[in-house]
């Protein structure tokens, strides 16, 4: 594993838009891996409620139930 | 940081059977995880239906990673306009569809991402495109090739 300063110094040797595009990937990744955690998050707490294993059928339902509340409350008739 | 090209508008149902890693629907899963290559706008509706499906704690790492990254993800809190609402139902969506359309076209959305087939169906031929989420992978190959 290269330390911080052998990196910093690998990453100032590439041309700007390399460098732009090392940053945008970083960026990218943390993303994915903060998402990666709230979704084990999510499953685990579903897991916990015995809902992760729910069929697509009862999921839909639940979104299209949560989808109609929201929009009668807002936009009543 | 580069802003990526695409913007695009993913309905609550890709980001629920995405972060549940649904097995029926394993190109949500697959879609986030190139959140980054293209930029994301999530409006008030699909924001309010995912503060119902997450609990708080879940949102509140939800809305830390949104702004944490900006630059490829937005949240959009103005509300959809009561008559484009309304338009949308004339053409045959279910209200909260109808909401969901009326931001995508107040977004400038070209693109929705959405595993509902109704929605799928009822506004073919309009200016907002609506894909599957499997649709919508093969368009960002196609792009970044």
């Amino acid at each position: 594993m290269q330390s911080i300063d052998d990196l910093a110094n690998v990453i100032t040797e590439l041309e700007p838009s390399e460098q732009q595009a090392l940053l945008d990937k970083v960026a990218q990744l943390n993303f994915q891996k903060g998402l990666h955690e709230l979704a084990e998050k999510f499953r685990a707490r579903l897991a916990r409620e015995g809902l992760l294993n729910a069929p697509s059928e009862q999921v839909w339902a639940e979104l299209h139930r949560i989808r109609q509340q929201i929009a009668e409350h807002d936009y009543p008739a | 940081m580069t802003i990526p090209p695409e913007r695009w508008l993913l309905d609550t149902n890709v980001w629920v059977f995405g972060l549940r890693r649904d097995k029926a629907f394993p190109a949500c899963a697959q879609l986030l995880d190139r959140v980054g290559s293209f930029s994301v706008v999530i409006p008030l509706q699909v924001l309010k239906e995912l503060n119902l499906a997450l609990t708080e704690d879940e949102m509140r790492d939800f809305y830390r990673l949104i702004n944490q990254n900006s630059e490829f993800i937005e949240l959009s809190w103005q509300p959809a306009t009561i008559e484009r609402v309304k338009f949308y139902e004339e053409l045959g969506c279910r209200k909260g569809d109808a909401v969901i359309a009326a931001h995508a076209e107040a977004l400038g959305i070209g693109f929705l991402v959405s595993e509902n087939r109704q929605f799928l169906q009822t506004l073919k031929g309009l200016p907002v495109e609506i894909v599957t989420a499997g649709e919508a992978q093969i368009r960002l190959a196609t792009t970044l090739s």
